[in-house]
């Protein structure tokens, strides 16, 4: 049970991390970024190849790994996002322009860094080795996980009440009238790919030290990711604890039960039975007025 | 010259045309009307002038700048704001968040920003009163006059305001309409669109009189309140 | 872009495509270059029907590949492991992929759009999990080995006449998929698409729609995959990798999305590349996902809508803009009482209506005005049931209408029109108004797929009805302009032909007379009256009071969500409290200030 608990809570973290910066670029821009992944891929490989055998100090290669991606993701909304809906502001051809993206960066991350998976380190002076509580074991990495992804949420949360949050909260609220107030929503979304790039980054660097840094983590983590923000109700932070802990606790349980293989198919049959329950997901909204 | 000067304006939705060579202007400390039925293209021409629309042609000049086509928090940094019809504010932020947010992008230093803030509480003094309740919880005067108040946080040289009796008590009207000639007397530049005909006629010192996207006349708001100008924009006749 | 209309001049050019496409292995002689034929026709199901659902409905599928993986390995298992023989494994294939695509598509019911594209991303990564981890049925790695090739009274089909039969399938879907997006079902999926309002307003069932498309692309998913594994007689992981189902993203992005030709063309221009790059296989992924990113930003409209818009270019002709009208006559019906009674509705801290009373007797034309904002249209939404009232009831002919979704009441024959004409831009003026009578088409979905002549009886008869609602209202000339090209006058008489085709008991009109001109507001007076003749009983919202006393037997007027006044015309309209709320006070004199 212990063991169930501590794996779900940890990878619950990660799940958590990866919502957040689904959510940031959502918000304000009603887009559900598909290259998010590779972002959080390249964060994590840069990071790990940066801090090889001690070349460079942690938080140096993670501080560079992050602005690059920061970087990265700005060039995802210049070149696949603001044309495209510039052209069609209802359409969805963004859904297809940043899934091109994605395999765009996700080729050459593999070509350059081909498929073997490297190692990071935990940031020092956290520790992935476990130790014993007694009643459960968790290694001081996997606490520190905890704390920072609730201290990030909480972050976010202040952010959003602050006047360049609340402009975001604006734009998503009613877009024409944000123009009128002298909102600048080109670049609100520049900042919040920028943000969210920065995040994504984040939870690369944190999910590499379990999950290690690969060119595959990318498209796992998206995948979970989308569960997470799926069934918290996409745009809501709250939403995305809660459902990055069902998610993570669902998928530690079909492991130790059942075999490590089923658990993505066990976590997708979950999140389809919720959503067919509550399609908005758990905290979402339902639609508005509409006529 | 004119603080807000249009000339032969057109533009329209995607395909669908709505102004037609559209020209008028409005001068400092002036309050103008352009009154006709619904649908005959008031909002936007509104919509046009604050960069929600792009013009097809013509030229709008914000005092002596060309403004058309530019975006439209461009044009609300060049001094011009535009209240939208229907109390367009941010209903799950408070009064004092919406107040503020409009000062986004304005560069002040904090002490000017009280002063502003200060300047809006002392002509809708019941937006200090109700500060802290969300914007959505106030009855719809209050929130027409939040929606003007957060235009006059950015000290406009040009105010249009499109509707704003929209659904409100008349006297109600009567305080937002005093609010008006109070800021026309500081020298502020009015544009104002407005269902109340007579009322509007009233309150205004020149009208323009549209029907189908045209400007069919125009005129001292006095001369044109008896004339047969009006009565046909509104019946057809 | 998308034409339903099934004009032979529309099949010259994919009959031409056709008979070269199947005269061309005529000229083949290598295997491989075969074995490639009908590989290509293979892929051409699946982007065919990932056409119907991503580019006619708007729902982006990134699981395409992982559907047709499916179909293979139902065939392989039934044909390998249990002797059947490839029809059975086929149908295994069919049932196994559209059970799939049904499970996929039941959350379409509220989801938005891009849902679909992650749901069918992990649907695609589940099931190449599953594929390795259930070994015991799928031989993991190894894959399954010496699938069988169809047979036909004992002679195996092969070579040449495999592709014959893949393409003659291709072909054969191509036109129940033509058939399909040309009948109600096509028009349907298009207004979910471009607006769900006006879909729900025509009386249909959105979800059931979107489930269906699913399901038909699906099934074509799983046909696709049997003869995939038939062709290759050997199926491992390997071959559904992600490239499968990008690949099929960008055939038709690059043929054109939500045209029927598009994936033809796309499948076609694809069908080089891999001799191309074979040299270059470690490429392909990046180099689709380029492809991609190009097309969406600078052509999305993809290879048909470059030749449509050269078609476009050469054969323009203007049509004429005219108002006259014609009055065609339209059948009568029983027109429906309307009560309402103590209704009211909050929006958040708005009270947009409270305490609504009235009742329209049947067959007449009851007028509601009031000043902006004082909550006409949110009362016409509450009829039409595109909300429900918070307090008191309203009755249709007696009958309660709190239970029944707006489609719903759409079928009961309830009919709006919308403040902004609210039709479908892919859709010809003629095939709008068609879409109106969606609730009454009678032809089953199998005869309307198969073109039978039933089908085609009713398709030419809902055209010819749709004909004379539009001679009715005037727009009889411009019956085949495209909705983009048609003023805002004709749009709004559009509509209001599209909602008279369902034979409304009760028609609801919000606004018709806004932005209309001085010509176009006297055919709609005369329209008005003359659809009042017919028995149906009218609602008009309106700002202009000219034509509602001209019209209405009787006027509502509210002001701030209450009735201030009813009464008619001449009474309502005399009334100072009328002219004060209209008029403002100061103006009449009525109150110094």
């Amino acid at each position: 049970m212990g063991e169930i608990f501590v794996e779900g809570l940890t990878m619950a973290s990660i799940y958590a991390i990866v919502a957040v910066s689904f959510n940031i670029i959502y918000r304000p821009t009603n887009i559900f970024n598909f290259a998010q992944g590779d972002l959080l891929m390249v964060g994590a490989l840069l990071a790990a190849v940066l801090a090889r055998g001690n070349s460079m100090p942690w938080y140096g290669a993670a501080a560079i790994a992050i602005v690059a991606v920061m970087l990265l993701a700005i060039l995802i909304d210049l070149v696949a996002v603001s044309p495209v809906i510039k052209r069609s502001p209802h359409g969805a051809g963004w859904i297809i322009s940043t899934l091109a993206a994605s395999i765009i960066i996700h080729e050459i991350a593999d070509k350059l860094a081909g498929p073997d998976p490297r190692v990071l380190p935990a940031p020092p002076p956290l520790q992935t080795s476990l130790i014993d509580f007694g009643v459960f074991s968790a290694s001081s990495f996997q606490i520190g996980l905890v704390c920072f992804t609730c201290a990030l949420v909480a972050a976010t949360e202040l952010f959003y009440r602050t006047r360049p949050g609340r402009a975001v909260r604006a734009i998503a609220e009613d877009r024409e009238a944000s123009l009128l107030r002298g909102i600048n929503p080109a670049r609100v979304t520049l900042l919040s790919f920028a943000a969210g790039g920065a995040v994504a980054a984040i939870a690369g660097i944190l999910a590499a030290p379990i999950l290690f840094a690969s060119t595959s983590l990318g498209g796992m983590l998206l995948l979970k990711g989308f569960l997470v923000v799926a069934v918290g109700g996409i745009g809501s932070n709250s939403g995305a604890i809660a459902a990055a802990l069902i998610i993570g606790m669902v998928e530690a349980a079909t492991a130790r039960v059942l075999t490590p293989g089923l658990q993505e198919a066990v976590s997708f049959a979950v999140v389809l039975a919720i959503l067919l329950v509550r399609p908005q997901g758990l905290f979402g909204t339902a639609m508005g007025r509409s006529v | 010259m004119p603080l807000l000067e249009i000339h032969d304006l057109s533009s329209g939705y995607g395909r669908v045309p709505v102004l037609d060579r559209v020209s008028l202007s409005v001068d400092t400390g002036r309050i103008v009307a352009v009154v006709g039925a619904n649908g005959a293209g008031k909002s936007t021409l509104l919509k046009t002038i604050s960069g929600l629309l792009k013009p097809s042609s013509g030229t709008i000049r914000l005092d002596g700048a060309p403004i058309g086509g530019i975006e439209p928090h461009m044009i609300v940094a060049m001094g011009l704001q535009h209240v939208a019809e229907g109390r367009r504010l941010f209903r799950s932020q408070t009064v004092a968040q919406n107040l503020d947010l409009a000062l986004i992008g304005a560069r002040l230093d904090r002490q000017e920003e009280h002063r502003r803030l200060a300047d809006v509480h002392a002509l809708f003094p019941i937006l200090l009163e109700k500060a802290h309740l969300p914007a959505g919880a106030l009855s719809g005067g209050q929130q027409q006059m939040l929606a003007i108040g957060q235009a006059l946080m950015r000290s406009p040289k040009v105010l249009m305001l499109d509707e704003p009796s929209h659904g409100l008590a008349p006297i109600i009207v009567d305080e937002v309409f005093d609010v008006l000639v109070e800021l026309r007397a500081r020298g502020t530049a009015i544009l104002l669109v407005e269902q109340l005909v007579e009322r509007a006629l009233d309150l205004a010192d020149h009208a323009y009189v549209m029907v189908s996207g045209r400007i069919t006349g125009n005129g001292p708001a006095t001369s044109i309140r008896g004339s047969d100008l009006v009565r046909r924009a509104y019946t057809g006749g | 872009m998308a034409t339903g209309a099934a004009t032979p001049s529309h099949l010259i050019a994919p009959a031409a495509a056709g008979v070269a496409l199947a005269g061309l292995p005529l000229l083949v002689t290598s295997d491989y270059v075969l074995f490639l034929l009908t590989q290509a026709a293979v892929l051409y199901l699946v982007a065919l029907g990932l056409n119907v659902l991503t580019g006619y409905g708007g729902i982006t599928s990134i699981g395409h590949g992982a559907l047709v993986a499916v179909g293979a390995y139902a065939t392989g298992i039934a044909t390998v492991d249990h002797g059947w023989p490839f029809w059975g494994g086929m149908a295994a294939a069919i049932l196994s992929a559209s059970l799939c695509g049904l499970l996929l598509a039941l959350p379409a019911f509220r989801l938005s759009t891009w849902y679909f594209a992650l749901i069918t991303l992990g649907f695609g990564s589940v099931v190449s999990g599953l594929i390795m981890e259930l070994g015991w049925l799928t031989y993991g790695f190894s894959g399954i080995v010496g699938i069988p090739l169809p047979e036909f009274f004992g002679a195996t089909v092969a070579g040449r006449n495999l592709f014959w039969l893949v393409a003659g399938t291709g072909f054969g879907a191509f036109l129940v998929t033509r058939n399909l997006i040309g009948s109600r079902f096509g028009r349907a999926l298009l207004a979910i698409k471009e607006n769900p309002l006006a879909a729900m307003s025509a009386g249909v069932r959105t979800g059931a729609v979107k489930v269906g498309a699913f399901v038909y692309s699906a099934a074509l998913a799983g046909i696709a995959g049997a003869f995939f594994a038939a062709n290759q007689s050997v199926i491992t992981p390997d071959d559904f990798s992600v490239h499968f189902s990008i690949y099929f993203l960008l055939v038709i992005v690059l043929g054109g999305l939500g045209n029927l030709h598009g994936p033809l063309l796309g499948t076609a221009a694809f069908f080089l590349l891999p001799y191309l790059m074979t040299g270059l296989q470690e490429w392909r992924l990046l180099i689709y996902a380029v492809g991609l990113l190009i097309l969406m930003i600078f052509f999305p409209q993809g290879l048909a809508g470059l030749l449509a818009l050269f078609a476009r270019r050469i054969g323009r002709h203007p049509s004429p803009a005219t108002t006259a009208i014609a009055k065609a006559a339209i059948p009568r019906v029983n027109g429906a009482q309307l009560d309402i009674d103590t209704v009211g509705k909050r929006f958040g801290g708005v009270q947009a209506l409270s305490n609504v009373t009235l009742a329209v007797p049947s067959g007449t034309i009851h007028g509601i005005v009031g000043p902006n904002g004082s909550g006409k249209t949110t009362l016409v939404n509450l009829i039409s049931g595109f909300y429900g009232p918070d307090g008191g009831e309203i009755h249709i002919d007696g009958i309660s209408s709190a239970a029944v979704s707006a489609s719903g009441l759409a079928r009961q024959g309830v009919r709006r029109t919308f403040q902004t004409p609210k039709l479908i831009p892919d859709l010809s003026i003629v095939e709008n108004v068609m879409f109106g009578a969606y609730s009454d088409e009678r032809a089953s979905l199998s005869s309307i797929a198969l073109g039978l002549p039933s089908a085609r009886r009713e398709a030419r008869e809902r055209r010819a009805e749709a004909m004379s609602y539009l001679d009715f209202v005037g727009l009889a000339a411009q019956a085949d302009m495209s909705v983009g090209e048609a003023t805002h006058g004709q749009q709004r008489l559009a509509e209001i032909a599209r909602a008279l085709v369902g034979r409304p008991r009760l028609l609801l009109l919000d606004e018709p007379a806004a932005g209309l001109s001085m010509a176009e507001l006297e055919g709609l007076r005369e329209t008005i009256a003359a659809i009042a003749a017919t028995g149906t009983t009218v609602v008009i919202v309106e700002h202009h009071l000219e034509l509602i006393a001209d019209l209405c037997a009787r006027v509502t007027v509210l002001d701030r969500g209450r009735v201030l006044k009813e009464g008619t015309p001449a009474q309502v309209f005399a009334d100072p409290e009328v002219l004060a709320t209209y008029m403002g006070r100061r103006a009449l004199g009525t109150e110094t200030a």
